[in-house]
């Protein structure tokens, strides 16, 4: 993780000070080094002290890539993720959405990947029918 | 030579003088809808180190607005203002807090408008949020203020640039319009 600032662009934003959000609307990107998420609508939350805590981003659908320089990017879709900046850098996917990185693909209706230590965790839940699914192309030994 | 001179001038005028005043008798008189439709008021007073209070039916302090200098016009009561503070109490919480270049106040003291270098400031434990412009209209009684200038909104940890904003003062909600530009700081 890192104290790299978040930028945001939208169409609208409506900052609600004393309910500790920003609502980004319309054609939403977030951008924070080599990561950008897309949505067409973002929460940022902040705590008590008014420190970001988390982002909220849905979309039809939202997307999350992390460029890497041997393009092995990393690439998420969902209709619900959440974006948590630090306590660890993670990214949570929700809704039944997938994740990906060359032909290795997860699926399951969480997953949660771990951007410092490349990790990721899928789950799915015992009253889901959304099971969890990795896909891992053979020729490439790496995982996500 | 000089005497002709002067007599022979004086005559001219009075002509000149006679042609005029029939000119603008045939002229004809605008109706009042043609009258000029911003009749430049007089100045009824002016004013050094103005203050002005406003109360709630409590009582208690709802708005303080002081200028260095201003003047008041009656016809249209209005104030005119130069580098007007103001305060705007809260029922909760910390009052918001502003200042501009110029200003002016009118409809018996309830509506505003600020202009130049145009602050508007509210300070809380966890910091301060600042709104930055150069027009800003203000409507007091209803805690409202709106602008369809660029506007930076500053807080403890993020800023965010847009092409106008709307501003709910009482419910501390500010909606920034116009292709919004956000930067959050993250910490670690």
């Amino acid at each position: 993780q890192n104290g790299e600032a978040i930028e945001l662009s939208a169409d609208t934003a409506d900052v609600r000070e004393a309910e500790g959000v920003s609502i980004y609307r319309g054609n939403v990107v977030l951008t924070r080094a080599n990561k950008q998420i897309t949505g067409s609508l973002m929460r940022v939350y902040t705590d008590e002290q008014r420190e970001l805590e988390r982002i909220e981003v849905e979309g039809t659908p939202a997307t999350f890539r992390e460029k890497r320089p041997d393009d092995t990017s990393r690439h998420a879709e969902a209709e619900r993720m959440a974006y948590f900046a630090s306590g660890p850098e993670r990214l949570v996917i929700r809704g039944g959405g997938r994740f990906w990185q060359g032909d290795t693909e997860v699926t399951g209706s969480v997953i949660t990947h771990y951007l410092a230590e490349a990790r990721t965790v899928a789950e799915s839940h015992a009253d889901d029918d959304e099971r969890v699914s990795v896909t891992v192309d053979s020729t490439d030994a790496e995982t996500p | 030579m000089r005497a002709r001179w002067r007599v022979n001038a004086v005559i001219g005028l009075l002509v000149m003088l006679a042609v005029l005043l029939a000119w603008r008798g045939m002229a004809p008189k605008p109706t009042s809808d043609e009258m000029p439709s911003r009749l430049d008021p007089e100045i009824t007073a002016h004013a050094e180190g103005l203050t002005l209070t406003g109360t709630d039916e409590t009582g208690a302090l709802a708005y303080r607005l002081s200028a260095q200098s201003a003047r008041y016009y009656q016809q249209p009561d209005l104030w005119q203002l130069e580098t007007p503070h103001w305060r705007l109490a809260q029922d909760e919480g910390a009052p918001w807090v502003g200042q501009a270049t110029h200003g002016r106040i009118w409809d018996d003291a309830t509506r505003a408008d600020l202009r130049g270098d145009v602050m508007l400031t509210r300070e809380d434990d966890a910091g301060a949020s600042r709104l930055e412009t150069t027009f800003i209209q203000l409507e007091i009684p209803e805690q409202y203020a709106e602008t369809d200038q660029a506007v930076t909104l500053v807080g403890p940890d993020f800023q965010v640039n847009a092409g106008g904003a709307r501003v709910w003062l009482d419910q501390e909600r500010i909606e920034l319009l116009d292709n919004a530009r956000g930067q959050h700081d993250a910490t670690e």
